[in-house]
């Protein structure tokens, strides 16, 4: 009996050795036939030139990036909060727009408050010493007014306009491209992708400029330690046809403000310069972000 | 605290995927290209995949690895197989019943020997694209059948009839061709 139990178990643990062999040498073909079909594969390179993806592609996989996979959550929720934000923004600004005038009025019928937008009429039933005060407030005012035609202030700093306002992404040629169109607020840096398209070698500067756009013009971000960074020289990179390069352009070097409309990073490559957008994302998105990582883990 | 540790594992979480991405877009998009010649279903497949991926993270230890690589190109051809089966309008008949196959018939371990490993080889390389990413899910990546079901968007069940199908399928190429080679 001891012994037909013996040989029982000899043979089941003979069997399961069997197996896992059987089975090992199953997974090394199968690592061996996916190693043969990956070695006809192209580089990433090879094959980015070989295929561009489609806007529509890109968009969604930039969004799939920024939620980490939680795409079809997102598009709906994105959606309605873009619906229920609208709405509610409206509203805001109908009541705003309301109360406006309804104080603009009392306060203009009730003749005084100097400094609100009554001023004119204050002035034309005021004392011909209000009027006094209020011409010599004037060209100050206006001297204020030509100042912030030529510079602007942003982020506490004064901004410079930039001296070309149109700037292309790219041409036949090279093509300027950034990592995201909309960066996270707690992103280290901006990279930005310069590929020569064509058949000459190219040259660009590393000196990468960060431009602002406030009220529809673009003006030079001023970095924190200019200094420092102007005692560097500036690295030209040589660029040959085909071929693609990523710069990085660390934005804890520059004073930001993330509110601000939209900004470009602008580059030089053979003396031309190209702009490539992008903006942070807004506090609402990034609400909404938190928003769905707490709730996922709460699910979880 | 405990909020602000998860939060930052999402974060890394987040770049791990974004690192991910960039890297094996192009590899992807041409995996799912070359087996459904359409540019821009593979887009859809490649955007699939990730979408897959998102969900298993926690598999990939290292971005660079050649361990992802595979597990990457498993996923697209398992997305691209999926899409080119919708577009078919293609269920069978023994996964619409559920069934597992007999697993009597089911001889494929005798064919399993090292002298059998270059038929195996030439078997694998004409399996179906179908059949072959069940057979890579479990030997290849070592995966669970609830994890295989996952990713593959079905029950464990059919997990388990897709598998014994496609151990079917590869014993009767092995059968074929250590026959006709002994015939030989």
């Amino acid at each position: 009996m001891r012994e037909n139990k013996k040989n029982e178990k000899g043979r089941s643990g003979h069997k399961e050795q069997k197996e896992l062999q059987q089975n090992e040498l199953l997974a090394d073909a199968f690592n061996a036939c996916m190693e043969e079909q990956m070695s006809f594969i192209p580089s990433e390179r090879e094959i980015a030139r070989m295929h561009e993806f489609s806007e529509e592609f890109k968009t969604s996989m930039e969004h799939l990036c920024r939620t980490n996979g939680k795409l079809k959550k997102q598009e709906t929720s994105a959606h309605e909060f873009v619906f229920r934000f609208h709405n509610i923004a409206a509203c805001l600004f109908l009541m705003l727009l309301i109360g406006g005038i309804c104080v603009g009025g009392y306060l203009i019928s009730e003749n005084g408050f100097p400094g609100f937008g009554g001023g004119s009429a204050a002035q034309s039933t005021g004392t011909a010493e209000d009027r006094a005060e209020a011409s010599e407030e004037i060209p100050e005012e206006t001297a204020g007014a030509s100042v912030s035609e030529e510079e602007m202030q942003f982020a506490g700093e004064a901004v410079q306009p930039a001296p070309e306002q149109e700037l292309p992404s790219g041409t036949e040629e090279v093509r300027t491209l950034v990592s995201s169109p909309v960066l996270d607020r707690e992103a280290q840096e901006v990279k930005v992708t310069i590929g020569n398209l064509g058949e000459e070698t190219l040259s660009y500067s590393k000196d990468i400029e960060l431009q602002v756009c406030m009220d529809g013009v673009w003006y030079i971000v001023p970095k924190k330690e200019e200094g420092a960074e102007e005692t560097e020289d500036i690295q030209e990179v040589k660029l040959e046809a085909g071929m693609a390069q990523d710069e990085e352009v660390w934005l804890s070097d520059y004073w930001l403000d993330y509110e601000a409309e939209k900004y470009r990073t602008v580059i030089c490559v053979d003396g031309i310069f190209f702009g490539s957008e992008f903006r942070f994302e807004t506090l609402e998105e990034g609400l909404e972000e938190a928003l769905e990582i707490n709730s996922d883990i709460s699910e979880q | 605290m405990l909020l602000y540790l998860s939060m930052l594992d999402t974060q890394e979480e987040k770049d791990k995927f974004t690192e991910i991405y960039e890297q094996y877009q192009h590899f992807c998009w041409y995996v799912a290209n070359q087996l459904l010649g359409d540019a821009h279903l593979a887009e859809d497949a490649v955007q699939d995949a990730f979408f897959a991926l998102a969900r298993h993270l926690d598999k990939i230890e290292d971005a660079e690895s050649p361990k992802t690589r595979k597990f990457l190109m498993t996923i697209v051809k398992n997305k691209a197989v999926d899409l080119l089966r919708k577009q078919h309008g293609e269920v069978s008949v023994e996964e619409l019943s559920c069934e597992p196959a007999d697993q009597g018939q089911d001889i494929l371990n005798t064919y399993i020997t090292k002298e059998n490993y270059n038929h195996l080889i030439s078997c694998i390389l004409e399996l179906d694209e179908m059949y072959r990413v069940v057979f890579e899910y479990k030997f290849v990546h070592q995966l669970r059948d609830t994890e295989i079901a996952e990713l593959l968007d079905i029950t464990p069940k059919l997990v388990n009839v897709r598998y014994f199908r496609a151990r079917k399928k590869l014993q009767q190429m092995l059968e074929k061709e250590v026959s006709g080679r002994a015939g030989k």
